[in-house]
């Protein structure tokens, strides 16, 4: 028996030691950032990231010619300074004198054009060059017609000379996004298909080793062309991190900040507690519009009383109740931050006697039996059911079709004309109307799923379109979403608002681009 | 035993190619457009058609099977549409978070599934055993992705004994392998428990008990070694498809397996990875069950002479 408590004893102390010498880092201390991230970065490469995660990554280790200052000002990045020819066709940007890659070369002209013909390279095209489609010849460059892209120049060492085929105001907040960034041509060349983990750029950070499924560990680029940044010496990324278990390592001082916006479900708790809350981060990139897309191109949702009377009988407030209050009801698809937002307009009131009337006027008084489309997405259909509970007070029986995102994102782009209702989503890349309008509303627009055109809303668009940023672009643009908000092209429900929750000890800005100031972050 | 060996082996040679041809064929008929969830919503339709055709998309179903059955037999199996790295690098490099797991995993369903069924078979109907049915049913009921985060919450946050998930030193491998083990052990205390008590009424034990064994050397010589058998073979079983990897574990604690990569690339469509890691979870199925095959086949001759031997 002695010698057993004596086994156990010894078996016990082995443990202690373990537990001792293997105890979790703490994160205090360090003058390190320590995120978590819920996904396995895929990549880091700028012309093939198109997500938040990946465009978070891509700020670590890349910049391009400006960068967003707020959410609608640019300023210099690799560029010292530009101007633009009156007809909005040609940009002239002059880089930074000195300014170099993370391996200590020079960044000149040719870089820049060397970038921007990689990414529309006819051997594999990024998936995100249609942000510059508008340079002269890149499409051309693109199919294998031409052997560069003449609309992409460099005049000299510093100068490079952008030629647009149609103007473009919002060029340079498109140039601002990651995709815009400036890459090595020696890493490129170096990494081959491996250059998404082995990024080379002018970013805040170099990358010293990537670990797949677990870890990414960045240190300070000491030529990195702002004074006195980054402040930290380096960003650790665990991968995988579940969400909830994300949170208890900042709780626990673990970990400073989660790529992922806080969930649904945490959120409650930490925006009610003032302690927590206060550790809330308002993100300010890709605001968004959660809407439901109608079929136009037959009845019933051809006529516009019907969709009217569809959206008038969605209760958006409960909504927003059912999302934690997290979001703000729709008006139209502008999110309230953007310019050219119209803040006179009011939602819909929820109104189902009124939505019945709309309804029997329209020629549908039996009410009528449609599907809604909708993604696996767990905050989508419990959305969705509220709306077929509101729909059932008028009349409309609605039924609902959950398929998986990869089927769902086959149907809308290669049979749109199969749906009826979708439940969807749209996340700004900028903040302009036109980041809005074209895609989703223009006829033939890339998100445009229901099939939606109108040629008198087209041409207004294109009239307002032209004006250059301002307060008479603003003007315009607010009149049109009065417009849409007349035509109500689909039932645009809320604008969820996404948190990062930080540590207590990090101290760090949102933005508009990158997602999250890196670069101007601290720790204590 | 040659012959044995050499027809076995042809035998799980055909079941792979045969699940990689099935594979192959369902993924190529799952709705969707692998080109166009890499290229996303927004790309043109041009950069897309050129997406598909780098990637040999547009070619016929048989044109693209034997192409990638030729290259697999080089040991080529693609790159990964998602983040354009070999298929094969992808799979191997979560091998070692893998195994530890299962092996893991499978050291606490024995560890603790064991006794437990012993305890419960050597007093049937007592408390011991009733607690042991308690335990186990509790083990079963607990689906393990709440399991996972209450033990994180516990021994990682509040007593903060353990990491809070992630990968890398023997400490991070206790709690998922405790979740995961926890799971399986309800199911090995049940079956040995069954196996013990049927084992106990057959003859040879009775003469054992005649001899004036110690019930002690009655069990551990005797009854034990005769009903672990199907014990075994169940480990060998659970250790191919642990080897498959453990999807909601590897989510909740953040461990880089296969399971979870497999999920991923299904949901990315990322067909290379999808017929990789299917793949290797038919290799290590067909390979495990191969071996305890042999083994069966060294200890009894009636296996390998393929008959089922006299009744």
């Amino acid at each position: 028996m002695l010698r057993t408590a004596r086994r156990l004893s010894l078996l016990l102390l082995v443990f202690v030691i373990l537990v001792v010498g293997f105890a979790p880092a703490a994160a205090q201390g360090d003058n390190v950032i320590h995120v978590v991230s819920l996904f396995d970065i895929r990549t880091a490469d700028p012309h093939v990231a198109y997500e938040v995660e990946t465009w978070t990554t891509v700020g670590l280790f890349y910049r391009g010619l400006v960068e967003m200052e707020t959410t609608d000002t640019v300023a210099p990045a690799l560029a010292e300074s530009w101007t633009v020819s009156e007809d909005g066709l040609v940009y002239t940007f002059t880089l930074r004198e000195g300014v170099k890659f993370s391996n200590g070369r020079e960044i000149t002209a040719d870089d820049v054009k060397y970038s921007f013909e990689r990414m529309f390279a006819p051997d594999f095209p990024s998936p995100t060059n249609f942000f510059f489609e508008a340079i002269a010849g890149a499409p051309e460059y693109r199919d294998g017609a031409a052997s560069e892209i003449s609309g992409v120049k460099a005049i000299d060492a510093r100068t490079v000379e952008f030629t647009l085929s149609t103007p473009v105001w919002t060029f340079l907040q498109r140039l601002a996004l990651p995709p815009g960034s400036i890459v090595a041509r020696e890493g490129v060349e170096a990494a081959g298909d491996d250059f998404g983990r082995q990024p080379l750029g002018a970013g805040p950070f170099i990358l010293d080793s990537w670990e797949s499924g677990l870890r990414i560990t960045t240190s300070r680029n000491p030529n990195y062309w702002k004074p006195d940044a980054p402040k930290v010496d380096g960003v650790v990324i665990d991968l995988l991190v579940d969400q909830s278990v994300g949170i208890l390592r900042m709780d626990s001082g673990e970990a400073d900040i989660a790529f992922d916006w806080v969930p649904s479900s945490e959120y409650p708790r930490i925006s009610t507690d003032p302690a927590l809350a206060e550790r809330l981060i308002t993100n300010v990139a890709f605001p968004n519009i959660d809407y439901l897309v109608f079929q136009h191109r037959n009845p019933p949702f051809d006529n516009k009383d019907v969709r009217r009377a569809l959206s008038m009988a969605i209760n958006r407030d409960r909504l927003v109740q059912l999302l934690n209050g997290r979001p703000v009801p729709a008006t139209g698809p502008l999110p309230p931050d953007m310019p050219g937002n119209n803040a006179d307009l009011t939602p819909f009131a929820y109104d189902p006697e009124g939505a019945r009337a709309m309804l029997a006027a329209a020629g549908y008084a039996d009410g009528l039996t449609t599907n809604i489309l909708v993604n696996t997405d767990a905050t989508n259909q419990q959305v969705v059911q509220a709306i077929v509970a509101d729909w059932a007070q008028i009349g409309v029986t609605a039924n609902v079709t959950v398929i998986d995102n990869a089927q769902f994102l086959d149907i809308l782009v290669n049979q749109p004309e199969t749906i009826e209702v979708v439940m969807t989503n749209w996340y700004h890349d900028y903040l302009d109307p036109s980041n809005t309008y074209e895609p989703l509303l223009q006829c033939g627009g890339s998100y445009n799923w229901g099939g939606y055109c109108s040629e008198a809303t087209d041409a207004a668009f294109a009239e307002y379109n032209v004006i250059p940023p301002g307060a008479d672009r603003w003007t315009a643009f607010a009149e049109f979403e009065a417009l849409l908000f007349e035509e109500q092209p689909n039932a645009f429900l809320y604008h969820l608002q996404n948190y990062y929750y930080r540590s207590a000890r990090l101290s760090i800005q949102a933005d508009p681009a990158y997602l999250l100031k890196f670069d101007s972050a601290t720790v204590q | 035993m040659t012959a044995y060996l050499v027809r076995r082996l042809i035998g799980a040679v055909g079941v792979v190619f045969g699940v990689a041809t099935l594979t192959f064929v369902m993924v190529f008929m799952m709705p969707g457009d692998a080109a166009r969830m890499y290229a996303g919503p927004r790309a043109p339709e041009a950069t897309v058609q050129r997406i598909r055709e780098i990637w040999g998309l547009d070619q016929p179903l048989p044109v693209q099977y034997v192409r990638y059955i030729g290259r697999a037999l080089q040991g080529d199996l693609g790159n990964s549409t998602r983040d354009n790295r070999p298929v094969l690098t992808v799979v191997v490099e979560r091998l070692p978070a893998t195994i530890q797991l299962a092996l893991a995993g499978l050291f606490v369903e024995l560890i603790i599934g064991v006794p437990l069924g012993i305890l419960a078979a050597l007093r049937p109907g007592s408390w011991v055993d009733q607690l042991a049915t308690v335990i186990s049913l509790i083990g079963i009921s607990i689906p393990s992705f709440a399991l996972g985060l209450v033990a994180l919450y516990v021994f990682g946050f509040l007593i903060p004994i353990f990491p809070l998930g992630g990968y890398g030193t023997p400490l991070h491998l206790v709690l998922p392998a405790l979740t995961l083990g926890i799971g399986g052990t309800a199911f090995y205390a049940r079956v040995l428990r069954n196996n013990l008590l049927e084992v106990m009424g057959e003859d040879f034990i009775r003469t054992a008990n005649a001899k004036g064994l110690s019930a002690r050397a009655v069990l551990l010589r005797h009854t034990l070694r005769n009903a672990l058998l199907p014990t075994v073979t169940l480990a060998a079983l659970d250790l191919a498809l642990l080897l498959g990897g453990t999807v909601v574990i590897e989510a909740v604690f953040g461990w880089p397996g296969v399971g979870l990569q497999a999920f991923q690339a299904i949901r990315n469509q990322d067909t290379p990875l999808i017929m990789g890691t299917v793949l290797f979870a038919s290799v290590s199925v067909v390979g495990i069950n191969l071996l305890v095959d042999l083994l069966y086949a060294a200890l009894d001759p009636r296996v390998r002479l393929g008959g089922g031997g006299r009744s």
